[in-house]
């Protein structure tokens, strides 16, 4: 049961943006084929560099499960076209779409599902509430919001500012400089207005819209229960008038440290998740 | 830490932009995935820069960085491959340990010659145990022709302990604004305390220093005398060197220590004349101007090992 071969590849993410690709092929399932593929979108800065191998790892795991995976960089990131400075999320939410046509093109199936972690899966969630041919949603570890997600993330700089022996000030104060057109270093990552507001425009989590197809949330931690927090958007969410389950994979997160790729439990979860949807 | 106005690029100034070509290539039957960075197309070159990844990680590397410096190295006319080890980023394998990365080097070396026949000088560039592998290898394959490494990683508990007691705790100890803010933020980026006094012991050569936050350590066990095959490596290496290291880095400074132990004395083929450093810079160049240095840094050791080839 050889597979097709996994491949790399630039395509046309939109508005001049090219973006990498690397599709995952489906190897041939026992059962029926299905009709979907899944889109697959990473977390923001160094968590999609971070979590990398369990992505991968869990792409792979579903393709020989017979489902093909697209994963691909929103511009700016990784290796797509574009810089961090230019972004916005908006742009990322129309590459979702994009990426989408490119796996239908390859896999000859009618329909995508969308799959992402923690800020990745918000913007899956947002891309996917915005069309009624979604096979699914499945959604690991997401933020409460955009919004609270990026004022976070700017925290981290004070963190370390500290631990450098700087005088950074505050968060109010770092959004005064981004807002006023000021390029802001978080750990590396160049922050621009372009982004950041963005980012909080989107002050709605993924309980706020509805869903026309299966959605599920998977919480990772070694915690005897996901975080309330979680379990409470997951009953809130509507999606076709089933439950959303909620996973618990009791293992630690892998998105917020380095070397976590021995996580077969996640790669072993994407495909019950799946299962359970269809 | 200093903000850039823009990215290391220089978005400014017009440069052609090079192709950037998605590539995947066999090492003992696994896929192996990288990026090529070609600043005249498909052409013939005679050189290659060849990106082996720190960290361990992917060949994107923390806060974009090898995509970032790949990039600018490019638009100044050198070709650059980036690629993952077998297991780690989008290769195919199982990741063993950057001290068995040779054969990962070796196969995208083969790959590279293979695609572009015309190629007589490679240039290793990487960074951490990346580096460390390459200072590994290069030795046994005469098509290295240089190698821009930076920060490597030479850990040993003891070489760790007292690079760490040098650089933070005797700076630290004495700035009380330091400790308030600190503990204002209920923030602690060195673990327990406690982890002082085993450092202390660590380093006049008693047990082993428990894990301290933060710190760079690779996965599983490193490999016995690391350190020593790594200095033996770099003297062996006959083709150009250039060793780029960080002033705001414990790695660096364990690697620096043991440089000098061994070849500050003059009489070696390495020396003082293959070090550059980059005031400010941590570990991974995080900063945009520590990013600009790197890469000018290296656009320049890649010039001058261009030179030493011709002679």
């Amino acid at each position: 049961m050889a597979a097709a071969r996994e491949e790399m590849f630039f395509f046309d993410g939109g508005g001049g943006r090219r973006l990498l690709g690397f599709f995952h092929p489906p190897h041939d399932p026992a059962g029926a084929p299905r009709d979907f593929g899944l889109v697959y979108c990473h977390p923001f800065a160094e968590e999609k560099n971070q979590s990398h191998v369990v992505a991968v790892r869990a792409a792979r795991r579903l393709a020989a499960a017979g489902i093909p995976v697209l994963r691909f960089d929103f511009s700016g990131c990784g290796d797509s076209e574009g810089l961090l400075e230019d972004a916005s999320a908006d742009d990322w939410l129309e590459e979702i779409g994009r990426a989408a046509d490119v796996l239908k093109e390859k896999t000859g199936r009618a329909r995508a599902g969308f799959w992402g972690l923690r800020s990745g899966a918000n913007l899956a969630a947002l891309h996917a509430s915005t069309r009624n041919d979604a096979a699914m949603a499945m959604l690991w570890q997401p933020v409460p919001d955009l919004k609270s997600f990026i004022n976070q993330f700017l925290r981290q700089k004070l963190a370390s500012g500290i631990a450098a022996g700087a005088d950074v000030g505050t968060v109010k104060a770092l959004v005064q400089r981004i807002e006023a057109g000021e390029t802001v270093e978080v750990m590396g990552y160049p922050i621009r207005n372009r982004l950041y507001a963005s980012l909080v425009s989107k002050s709605a989590g993924p309980a706020a819209a509805e869903y026309a197809f299966p959605v599920s949330v998977t919480a990772f931690t070694e915690e005897p229960a996901p975080p309330e927090w979680l379990g409470r958007m997951a009953g809130s969410i509507r999606a076709s008038n089933q439950p959303v389950p909620l996973a618990h994979v009791a293992d630690q997160p892998f998105w917020d440290r380095y070397w976590r790729w021995d996580s077969h439990a996640a790669a072993e979860s994407a495909a019950a998740s799946v299962a359970a949807m269809v | 830490m200093m903000e850039g106005a823009a990215g290391i690029m220089e978005r400014k100034e017009s440069k052609v932009k090079p192709m950037e070509e998605a590539v995947r290539f066999e090492i003992s039957g696994k896929s192996h995935f990288g990026i090529l960075h070609l600043p005249s197309g498909r052409a013939q070159y005679a050189g290659f820069l060849v990106m082996v990844v720190g960290g361990p990680q992917n060949r994107v590397g923390s806060h974009r960085s090898f995509t970032l410096v790949a990039r600018d190295l490019a638009s100044k006319g050198i070709p650059v491959f980036r690629f993952d080890y077998a297991g780690l980023g989008d290769s195919e394998g199982d990741w063993r340990g950057f001290s068995y990365a040779g054969p990962s080097i070796k196969g995208a070396i083969d790959f590279l010659h293979a695609e572009f026949p015309s190629l007589k000088a490679t240039v290793l560039w990487s960074l951490c145990d990346g580096s460390a592998a390459c200072a590994l290898y290069a030795h046994g394959d005469r098509r290295v022709s240089g190698m821009i490494l930076s920060n490597p990683y030479v850990h040993s508990a003891q070489g760790q302990a007292k690079a760490f007691l040098k650089q933070y705790y005797l700076r630290r100890l004495l700035d009380k604004t330091f400790w308030a803010k600190l503990l204002s933020f209920k923030f602690n980026p060195f673990g327990s305390l406690s982890s002082m006094r085993s450092v202390a012991k660590a380093a006049s050569g008693g047990a082993v220093a428990a894990p301290i936050a933060g710190m760079t350590v690779g996965p599983g066990e490193d490999p016995p005398q690391l350190p020593e095959k790594v200095m033996e490596g770099l003297e062996a290496y006959r083709g150009g060197l250039r060793l780029i290291l960080s002033s705001d880095d414990l790695t660096a400074r364990e690697f620096l220590d043991l440089f000098r132990g061994r070849f500050g004395k003059g009489g070696h083929s390495r020396g003082e004349g293959d070090l550059r450093y980059v005031d400010g810079a941590d570990h991974t160049f995080t900063s945009g101007e520590a990013k600009r240095r790197l890469c000018e840094l290296s656009a320049e050791a890649w010039s001058t090992i261009q030179e030493r080839g011709k002679a």
